[in-house]
C-alpha cells in the first residue's frame, strides 16, 4: 500500500506541479468592479455540481445585468434563530444568516461543490508514516506534504520530509523522494495533519485582527465539556492535537485519516472571536486567567454577542430583533472580489407562511422560499400583485424524508415484511399529485444529486400483490378472516409516529394507511409535537416513525447506518440497522480520501441498505421560491442554502426601499 | 376589607406553591427534551451529522434532568443550588449557593442560554399588555352600550340583528377574522393599514410623532381581531344582566318617580347589572398577560402568547414555569379585585370575617 502511495506521489508530482502552477481554470473569478462570480454554463447533471447561470429561471430579464452597489435586500426566514453562535447551536436558520455575516477557514464553492481556502489562505496537508520502533531510528513518524493552493483543489508540491515536531520547518529543501523498505513502517495515515496558514488581513467586525488565537480558542471551546456543543464535539474529538505555530499558522493533527477531516472546518466550525468570548484572553474586558472550564462555558452561553454577533463575513450584524435581523456591508471584509453588492441585508422573520405571503404581495419582502407546488404553478403566482413584482423558481437542497421501521420490534424484523411495506406506497404518484410532479423519489439517505448517489438503483415498484406475496412468505396472512393479517395469534397492527407540523408526512401516512388496509395491515396514526416525537424515537419507543434529514453534499454514513449506533439511545440509527458488510463499507468510505474511489463504495452501501429496507426511503422536494424582479444576480445552487446573497444586486431604477 | 384583602393575598403563597408543584410535575411528565431541538430546522428536519445522543446526555447533566424530580423541583424553587457549584449541603462546591425562585431567579432558557427568563417575560409583557388592554377596553366600550340597548329594546329588530352579528363573529375562528382583515386592509385590499408587526421595520428612523402614528396604525388590526372575538360574550352578559334588573321593582319605582329614562337605566338598572361583568373581570386579568397565540402568530407580534407557545414546543421548562406562575398570580389578584369591586358596588355584600364571599 505504501509503495503504491509513493508511486502515486511520484507520478502526481510533475502533473500536479503543472496544474498548481497554471491553477484550475474552471472557477471564474470576478474582476474588481466587473462581472460577479459564476457564469452561464451547463453541468453534467442539471442539479449536481457545475457552473450555475444567473437569473436563468426568469421568463424575461429586463435591465442591465451589470451589478451595481447599493440598496437593501429583504429576505424572508421562517423562524427566529435562537442566536448566531453556531458553536452552541446547530439550527439551519442561523447557519443561513452566518453565510453572509461570518467566514470560515474553508468555504465550499457552491458551483463546484469543492472546498476552497478562505480564512485559511492555504492549507497544507501532511501524510504521516509511522515507523516500527523495532527498526530503530529516532523518528517514529515522518510527514509528506501536499497543498491546497488558492483556487486549485489539490496540487502536489515537492515532497519534503521533516521531523514530526515541526513539519513546517523545511520550506526550501530541494525535492527528494525517499523510499523505505517493507517492514520499516506500519502504515501511512494520509491527510492526518493539516497546516492552516491564515490570512493576515482578516478583521473582526469590531476592527480586532483575526489570528490563530481565535482558531485555537474555538477548538478549545468545542472540546470544553462544560460548553453546550455536544452536537458537534464528536467531530473535533477526532483531533489528536492542535497548536498555533505562530500568530497565523495553526497545526491540527487527526488521530487517523478521515475523508471529511477538512469538511468539519467548513460547516461545523464556527470561529469565535477570542477577544469577546474567551475569559483567558487579555484583550477581553472580562479577562480572568483563573476561570474554570465551567465559568468559561457560562461566559460563552450567556454572552450578549451570541445575538449581537461580531463576525468576519462581508456583512456586519447591526440589529437582532424579534422582527428582523439586519446587517450592513462591512467595508473591511478581506475578499474584495466577493464582498457583496447590496448595502444592507434584512432577514425578515415571519413564522406564519400566510402572513409572510401577505408581506410578499405587499412588496415588503424580496425573497420568499416557502411557496407550495400548487402556488408555484397556480393562482397565487398568477395574480397580478405577484406577477408584477416577482419571478418564481425552484432549487433542490440536500434533504430527504423517510419512515423508519423499528427493527427492534418483532413486527419489522423480517426483511420480507419491510420490502412488502416498500411495495405498498407509490411515491411517484405522491410526487405527481401532492408535489405537482416536482420531486424525486430516492433510494438512499445521501443527497440525490451528489456523485455518491446511485440513480440507477431501481426502486421497489408500487405493487400491492407483490406485497401480499412477500407477507404470506413470511407467514403473515389472514387466518381468522377478520380482514387483518396475522401470525402466531398477533394481528399486523402498528403505530405511525409523525410530527404534527409535518404536513407532507401526514399526507404520506394517510395514503399509506389506505394502501395497507387493502392488504390487511392496520396502521394507526400517532401525531406528536416534535420534541415528544423525538423523545419517543430516541428511546426507541415506536413502531414506525416519519422524519426528514438535512444532509450535506456528502454526509458520513456512520451516524445513520453503522451498527455501533444501533443500540445507542437517541443515535440516528433509528431503525437499529446492522450489517457487517455495511459496517466495513462505511469504514472504508471514512478512510478513502480519493473522491472517485469512494463512489463505488457508496453505491454498494446504497444497494445493501435499500435491499434491507430499514426505512421506507421517501423523496426530495425542491424549494419553491419567489424573488423580486428588482433583484438580479440570482443563482440557484443545489446545496443549502440554495443561494448566495452577496452576489445579488438591486436594479438602480427600482430602488425604492 | 383590608383584613380580607390581606388574608386573600396570604393565601396566594400556598396556592402558588401548589400550582408550581403541579405544573413542574406535569411539564416533566410530557415526553421530550429541549436538547432534541438542537440542529433542527423550522420544519422539523434534523441535521444528520449532529450527535443527538451526546447532545441530550450533555443537556441532561448540565441542567440536572437526571436527578429525581423532587430534587429538580427543590433546585428550581431554591434557594439552595443543587448543581456541582451549588450549596455544600447538597454536595456542591459552595461557589454559587443561592439561586432558584425564592432568590427571585426564574433561570435562563436552555436553547438560548443568553436569555434570562425574567427579563424576557418582562419584555414580552410590555408588548402584550398594551395590546390586550386596548382590545379589552374596546370590547367593553362596544359591548356595554350594545348589551344595554339590546336589553332595553329586547325582542326588537335591532336586538335580533345585533345578536346575529355578534354570534356570527363569535363563531368565526379568530385566525380567519385576522386573515380576512389583513386581506381587506392590506396590500391586496384597501392598502390602508399595515398587516404585520407592531411597527414598521424602519420605525426607528421616524420622528416621535410619526412613530406614534405608525405604532397606532399597526395596532388597529390586531386590536380589532382580538376585540371582535370577545364582543359576543361580553355584550350578551350585559344584556342578560340588564334584562334581570330591568323588570325589577326598584326600576319600576324609579320610572314611577318620573326620572328620565337615561337616569333609570344608567343609575338604577345598569349599576345593578354590573355584577356578572365584575365576575368576568377575574378572568380578564390573566388574559391580559396571557395574550393570544393566534393573534400574535397572524400579525407577527412577539408577545406572551407566542412566547409561551414556543416555549412549550421547545420544552423550555423555566419559561413555562415562570409564565404559569405569573398567570396564577394574575388570576388570584383578578379574583381578589372582583371581590373588592363587588363590595364597592353592592354595600349588602360584606367581606368581613370571610362569611360573605359572594
Amino acid at each position: 500500500m505504501v509503495r503504491t502511495f509513493f508511486a502515486a506521489l511520484g507520478l502526481a508530482l510533475p502533473v500536479g506541479a503543472l496544474v498548481f502552477l497554471s491553477g484550475f481554470g474552471t472557477t471564474l473569478q470576478s474582476e474588481p468592479n466587473g462581472e460577479p462570480k459564476g457564469a452561464a454554463a451547463t453541468s453534467e447533471h442539471p442539479f449536481g455540481p457545475g457552473a450555475v447561470p444567473f437569473d436563468d429561471f426568469r421568463e424575461s430579464v429586463e435591465g442591465s445585468s451589470k451589478p451595481v452597489r447599493g440598496g437593501r435586500l429583504v429576505v424572508h426566514i421562517p423562524s427566529r434563530p435562537l442566536h448566531l453562535n453556531h458553536v452552541i447551536e446547530a439550527g439551519a436558520d442561523a447557519r443561513r444568516i452566518l453565510e453572509e455575516v461570518h467566514a470560515r477557514l474553508v468555504e465550499r464553492n457552491m458551483e463546484t461543490w469543492e472546498l476552497e481556502p478562505s480564512l485559511a489562505e492555504s492549507i497544507e496537508v501532511f501524510d504521516r508514516l509511522n515507523f516500527l520502533p523495532s527498526k530503530g531510528g529516532s523518528a517514529s513518524s515522518v510527514y509528506g506534504r501536499e497543498v491546497y493552493g488558492s483556487h486549485a483543489k489539490f496540487a502536489w508540491l515537492p515532497i519534503e520530509w521533516s521531523l514530526p515536531d515541526d513539519p513546517s520547518s523545511s520550506e526550501e529543501t530541494p525535492p527528494t523522494i525517499s523510499f523505505f523498505n517493507d517492514g520499516d513502517y506500519e502504515s501511512v495515515d494520509s491527510a492526518s495533519v493539516f497546516l492552516f496558514r491564515l490570512r493576515q488581513d482578516a478583521l473582526w467586525h469590531d476592527g480586532h485582527r483575526f489570528d490563530a488565537g481565535d482558531v485555537i480558542f474555538t477548538l478549545d471551546t468545542y472540546l470544553n465539556p462544560a460548553v453546550q456543543s455536544e452536537h458537534a464535539r464528536h467531530l473535533f474529538q477526532q483531533i489528536r492535537s492542535y497548536e498555533a505555530l505562530d500568530a497565523y499558522t495553526v497545526r491540527v493533527e487527526f488521530e487517523q485519516s478521515y475523508f471529511m477531516s477538512l469538511d468539519i472546518f467548513e460547516d461545523d466550525f464556527a470561529i469565535l472571536p477570542s477577544h469577546i468570548f474567551n475569559l483567558a484572553d487579555e484583550d477581553n474586558p472580562h479577562f480572568d486567567s483563573e476561570a474554570t472550564d465551567a465559568e468559561r462555558a457560562e461566559f460563552i452561553h450567556s454572552n450578549s454577542a451570541n445575538v449581537n454577533w461580531v463576525g468576519l463575513g462581508p456583512y456586519r450584524v447591526t440589529e437582532f430583533s424579534d422582527q428582523h435581523i439586519e446587517a450592513e456591508r462591512f467595508d473591511n471584509y478581506f475578499d474584495k472580489q466577493d464582498a457583496g453588492w447590496v448595502d444592507e441585508i434584512r432577514w425578515r422573520i415571519i413564522p406564519d407562511d400566510n402572513a409572510a405571503k401577505q408581506a410578499l404581495l405587499a412588496g415588503e419582502i424580496d425573497f420568499f422560499g416557502r411557496l407550495r407546488s400548487r402556488e408555484l404553478l397556480g393562482e397565487f403566482t398568477a395574480q397580478e400583485a405577484f406577477a408584477e413584482q416577482f419571478d418564481k423558481g425552484f432549487y433542490y437542497s440536500p434533504q430527504m424524508n423517510f419512515i423508519a421501521w423499528n427493527q427492534r420490534r418483532a413486527l419489522f424484523r423480517d426483511v420480507r415484511v419491510r420490502q412488502a411495506l416498500a411495495h405498498s406506497f407509490d411515491w411517484q404518484e405522491f410526487i405527481d399529485t401532492i408535489g405537482s410532479e416536482m420531486g424525486e423519489a430516492v433510494t438512499a439517505t445521501w443527497y440525490r444529486f451528489s456523485p455518491a448517489y446511485d440513480a440507477e438503483l431501481e426502486r421497489f415498484p408500487f405493487d400491492l400483490d407483490r406485497a401480499e406475496e412477500l407477507l404470506a412468505e413470511s407467514g403473515w396472512f389472514d387466518r381468522d378472516g377478520d380482514g387483518v393479517i396475522d401470525k402466531d395469534g398477533e394481528r399486523f397492527e402498528f403505530e405511525y409516529l409523525f410530527n404534527k407540523n409535518d404536513a407532507t408526512m401526514r399526507l404520506v401516512g394517510q395514503k399509506l394507511k389506505e394502501n395497507l388496509e387493502r392488504i390487511g395491515i392496520v396502521m394507526n396514526m400517532a401525531e406528536r409535537d416534535f420534541a415528544a416525537k423525538q423523545a419517543l424515537v430516541g428511546e426507541r419507543n415506536f413502531d414506525a416513525a416519519a422524519g426528514s434529514w438535512i444532509l450535506g453534499p456528502e454526509t458520513d454514513p456512520v451516524g445513520l447506518w453503522h451498527s455501533k449506533g444501533a443500540d445507542v439511545e437517541r443515535s440516528f440509527n433509528q431503525s437499529g440497522y446492522r450489517d457487517e458488510r455495511s459496517d466495513q463499507l462505511i469504514e472504508d468510505i471514512q478512510g478513502e480520501l480519493d473522491d472517485n474511489r469512494r463512489i463505488p463504495l457508496y453505491h454498494e452501501l446504497q444497494a445493501r441498505i435499500y435491499e434491507a429496507q430499514p426505512m421506507m426511503f421517501g423523496c426530495v422536494f425542491p424549494v419553491k421560491f419567489a424573488v423580486s424582479k428588482r433583484v438580479r444576480g440570482v443563482q440557484r445552487f443545489f446545496l443549502d442554502p440554495g443561494y448566495s446573497l452577496r452576489r445579488w444586486f438591486i436594479l438602480p431604477k427600482a430602488e425604492k426601499r | 376589607m383590608i383584613r380580607f384583602a390581606l388574608r386573600r393575598l396570604g393565601l396566594l403563597i400556598p396556592t402558588l406553591f401548589g400550582i408550581s408543584i403541579l405544573v413542574f410535575a406535569l411539564m416533566h411528565l410530557v415526553p421530550g427534551d429541549p436538547a432534541a431541538l438542537v440542529g433542527v430546522d423550522s420544519d422539523g428536519a434534523v441535521s444528520a451529522n449532529v450527535d443527538a445522543s451526546a447532545q441530550v446526555a450533555g443537556f441532561r447533566e448540565r441542567y440536572l434532568f437526571d436527578l429525581p424530580l423532587w430534587k429538580q423541583y427543590l433546585h428550581y424553587v431554591g434557594p439552595f443550588n443543587l448543581s456541582d457549584d451549588g450549596h455544600p449541603w447538597f454536595g456542591g462546591s459552595g461557589e454559587d449557593r443561592w439561586n432558584g425562585l425564592l432568590a427571585l431567579d426564574f433561570g435562563r432558557e436552555f436553547l438560548r442560554p443568553q436569555v434570562d427568563v425574567g427579563s424576557e417575560l418582562w419584555r414580552r409583557l410590555s408588548i402584550t399588555l398594551p395590546l390586550t388592554a386596548m382590545a379589552l377596553l374596546l370590547a367593553y366600550l362596544i359591548s356595554i352600550p350594545l348589551g344595554i340597548y339590546s336589553a332595553v329594546r329586547a325582542g326588537s329588530l335591532f336586538d335580533k340583528t345585533s345578536a346575529l352579528v355578534v354570534f356570527a363573529l363569535y363563531a368565526l375562528p379568530t385566525f380567519w377574522i385576522g386573515l380576512l382583515l389583513q386581506m381587506s386592509f392590506g396590500r391586496t385590499g384597501l392598502d390602508s393599514l399595515p398587516t404585520l408587526g407592531l411597527a414598521s421595520p424602519d420605525a426607528m428612523d421616524l420622528d416621535t410623532g410619526a412613530r406614534v402614528l405608525d405604532r397606532l396604525a399597526h395596532l388597529v388590526l390586531p386590536v380589532l381581531t382580538y376585540a371582535l372575538g370577545c364582543l359576543a360574550y361580553l355584550s350578551r352578559q350585559v344584556r342578560s344582566g340588564m334584562l334581570e334588573v330591568i323588570g325589577a321593582e326598584y326600576v319600576r319605582t324609579a320610572r314611577a318617580k318620573g326620572l328620565p329614562e337615561f337616569n333609570v337605566i344608567s343609575k338604577h338598572a345598569f349599576r345593578n347589572s354590573l355584577l356578572p361583568l365584575i365576575t368576568l373581570f377575574g378572568a380578564v386579568l390573566p388574559s391580559l398577560v396571557g395574550g393570544s397565540i393566534v393573534v400574535e402568530t397572524i400579525f407577527d407580534i412577539p408577545g406572551m402568547g407566542l412566547y409561551v407557545y414556543e416555549s412549550l414546543l421547545r420544552r423550555e421548562y423555566n419559561a413555562i414555569m415562570a409564565a404559569v406562575l405569573i398567570g396564577a398570580v394574575m388570576t388570584v389578584v383578578g379574583m381578589l379585585t372582583s371581590d373588592l369591586l363587588y363590595a364597592w358596588l353592592d354595600p349588602r355584600i360584606r367581606l368581613e370575617g370571610g362569611s360573605s364571599d359572594a
